[in-house]
């Protein structure tokens, strides 16, 4: 499976391999019953522990994305299109959200704000 | 167990060289005809010594850490040196007794083959009560302190020796004279007293080197 | 598969006294300076030498309770021992297959091929690098459940300590239930295998913690006089003197990120978690 980390990010390893994953999911190169490489073996492709592998795979099936059937293996489980989206449209308004707090409390006025987005939004 | 045999034989085979020259001596002693005794004793004596070769090889290194971390127990180790000991002792001995054999065919020597044989049963014996001592100091001492534990060793047996005599002819007694009677008791009541000491000391060292190896920290 | 607790030994001018945990299929790592009491803890493990308190189970029996057949299930590399170096690698395997039942010669000695170590050399010819290969292609000849292993990347260069690696991550791929607990003073090679860390200071343990929570939640802070009167020291757990000011260690760095946005925050890593632990002081 093709993922790559950056162990110099600020984001934690755990959540780079979920983000590479819900990726590949909805980009349909993981589809529904494709198994997910095993703990052990991941973290020998990654080099790094299997308990952040593990941590990875724990939050993707308390999400929905996988799930795991013991003694088999980890397997992805339908992807919900609708759901997926909606989950991902909740995290950019999230984010937007913060953005624009942040805007606001360097001083920014409303109108600064919009001018940003859009100037953003040509690039 | 076996594992431990096998690898006392592969440490063995580096001393190829040494048994070669011991055999070379010991054959080069035969063209005398007062050697051949001493050539069956040297060989004897000196095959009997390799067991502790084999356990300075053990210690070479700091290898014992790593070699009592393997699947045996502490007494296995021990058994084995025993063992391995008494095999290599037998064969060196019965070796020399085939040299001694000829040596006494080249020099037209008659001497009864149980009687020779009897008195040979001696060496083997002395020399087994040699290692018997040595194991336990060997063991105790490790590598480095080893090679004077043996040194001292061997001045407290002379010392023992010579205190005994000199006790024995403040005493009156005459030591030789004994040992003549000793001779021309019979032969066979003798090397059975002899092989009863050389068991009982065995087994005492047996016991000492056992209690050495569990209390030893590697 | 392997508990120690409270484990005492005591010498004259040192004392252990440290307890640990390690479940099947777990990799833990052991780092601590010279003298730390790495070595002890492991010659404790193995019972080479005897110990003055506490306990030590391996598969749930008590150390000193193992038959041979259990020992038969532990591999073992220790940093400054092996085998006789007056042997050779066939000499070996002809030993190891009588001392493991389940030891395959053809398989370890095509793995030493694999390796390029020669089959017929006296071990006391061959290189740093080949002694530790040979050392850990050993343990992991027979069938182990416990590997117990100090210092196995030692005096190696980086791309010998990748590979020697990569035969343990191999390794544990294909046994899942096995367990390792490996010591090292190079803490990147801790960081790319091991689940969580041990460090071991004066005998004593002063830090465990799984690994990714130690390189994705702690965090160096590291400020300057005036920033530092005005830290909210809540999650401080040490902190030390600089010349710029102060460095303090956290476990909470999303905290500090999201509240202060001017202070420098960098990742941790155990080489920096370790020097903080050992030579900071408590923050109050």
């Amino acid at each position: 499976m093709k993922i790559i980390i950056n162990n110099t990010s600020m984001i934690p390893i755990y959540e780079q391999i979920i983000e590479s994953i819900k990726k590949m999911i909805i980009k349909e190169v993981l589809k529904e019953n494709d198994i997910l490489p095993s703990v052990r073996s991941l973290s020998k492709e990654l080099k790094i522990s299997a308990l952040t592998v593990k941590k990875a795979y724990d939050i993707l099936e308390n999400e929905g994305y996988t799930v795991t059937i013991h003694g088999k293996g980890t397997y992805v489980k339908k992807a919900n299109h609708d759901f997926l989206k909606e989950e991902q449209k909740k995290e950019v308004e999230a984010d937007l959200e913060m953005a624009i707090q942040k805007a606001r409390n360097i001083g920014l006025s409303n109108e600064e704000i919009k001018e940003l987005m859009l100037l953003l939004m040509e690039e | 167990m076996l594992g431990l045999l096998v690898k006392d034989l592969k440490l063995l085979k580096n001393q190829k060289m040494f048994i070669c020259i011991l055999l070379f001596i010991a054959g080069v002693f035969l063209k005398t005809d007062f050697g051949i005794s001493f050539s069956m004793g040297y060989l004897t004596f000196m095959g009997a010594m390799l067991i502790i070769s084999t356990i300075s090889m053990d210690d070479y290194n700091y290898g014992m850490s790593f070699l009592m971390t393997l699947p045996f127990k502490k007494e296995d180790y021990v058994k084995e040196k025993y063992i391995l000991g008494i095999m290599i002792s037998l064969l060196a001995w019965l070796v020399g007794l085939v040299l001694s054999f000829i040596g006494m065919y080249i020099h037209d020597m008659p001497t009864p083959i149980s009687e020779h044989i009897l008195s040979s049963v001696m060496v083997l014996l002395f020399a087994l009560m040699l290692v018997s001592i040595l194991i336990p100091v060997q063991v105790k001492f490790g590598q480095t302190k080893a090679n004077v534990a043996v040194i001292i060793v061997f001045a407290i047996l002379f010392l023992i020796g010579f205190i005994i005599y000199t006790i024995a002819s403040l005493l009156g007694v005459d030591i030789t004279a004994l040992l003549n009677q000793l001779s021309h008791m019979s032969q066979s009541y003798v090397v059975l007293c002899i092989l009863a000491i050389t068991i009982v000391v065995e087994g005492i060292s047996y016991l000492i080197t056992m209690k050495i190896m569990n209390k030893k920290e590697f | 598969m392997l508990k120690l607790n409270n484990v005492q030994k005591d010498y004259d001018l040192f004392s252990l006294k440290c307890s640990m945990t390690i479940v099947n299929g777990q990799i833990s790592g052991l780092i601590g300076k010279n003298g730390a009491g790495k070595s002890t803890t492991f010659k404790a493990i193995l019972d080479l030498i005897s110990i003055d308190g506490g306990t030590i189970e391996i598969f749930d029996k008590d150390h000193k309770e193992l038959t041979n057949l259990d020992k038969q299930k532990i591999g073992v590399v220790l940093s400054h021992t092996g085998f006789s170096e007056y042997l050779n690698i066939i000499d070996i395997s002809a030993i190891l297959e009588k001392f493991y039942n389940d030891f395959s010669k053809e398989h370890f000695i095509n793995q030493c091929q694999q390796q390029g170590l020669p089959l017929n050399k006296k071990i006391n010819t061959f290189s740093t690098g080949m002694k530790a290969k040979l050392k850990i292609l050993i343990a992991l000849s027979h069938h182990v459940e416990l590997l117990i292993l100090d210092e196995p990347t030692a005096g190696l260069d980086v791309l010998a300590r990748d590979e020697l690696l990569d035969l343990l991550r191999d390794y544990m791929s294909q046994n899942e239930n096995c367990s390792i607990l490996m010591s090292s003073h190079i803490s990147s090679d801790l960081e790319s295998i091991c689940d969580d860390i041990y460090m071991i200071d004066q005998g004593k343990i002063v830090l465990h913690e799984d690994t990714d929570v130690l390189l994705s939640d702690y965090a160096i802070l590291k400020v300057s006089e005036e920033q530092y009167q005005t830290l909210d020291k809540k999650y401080i757990l040490k902190y030390m003197k600089e010349t710029y000011g102060y460095s303090c260690l956290t476990k909470e760095k999303q905290f500090y990120v999201d509240n202060y946005k001017d202070i420098v925050i960098e990742n941790s890593n155990i080489d920096k978690v370790m020097m903080i632990m050992i030579r900071g002081e408590q923050a109050c």
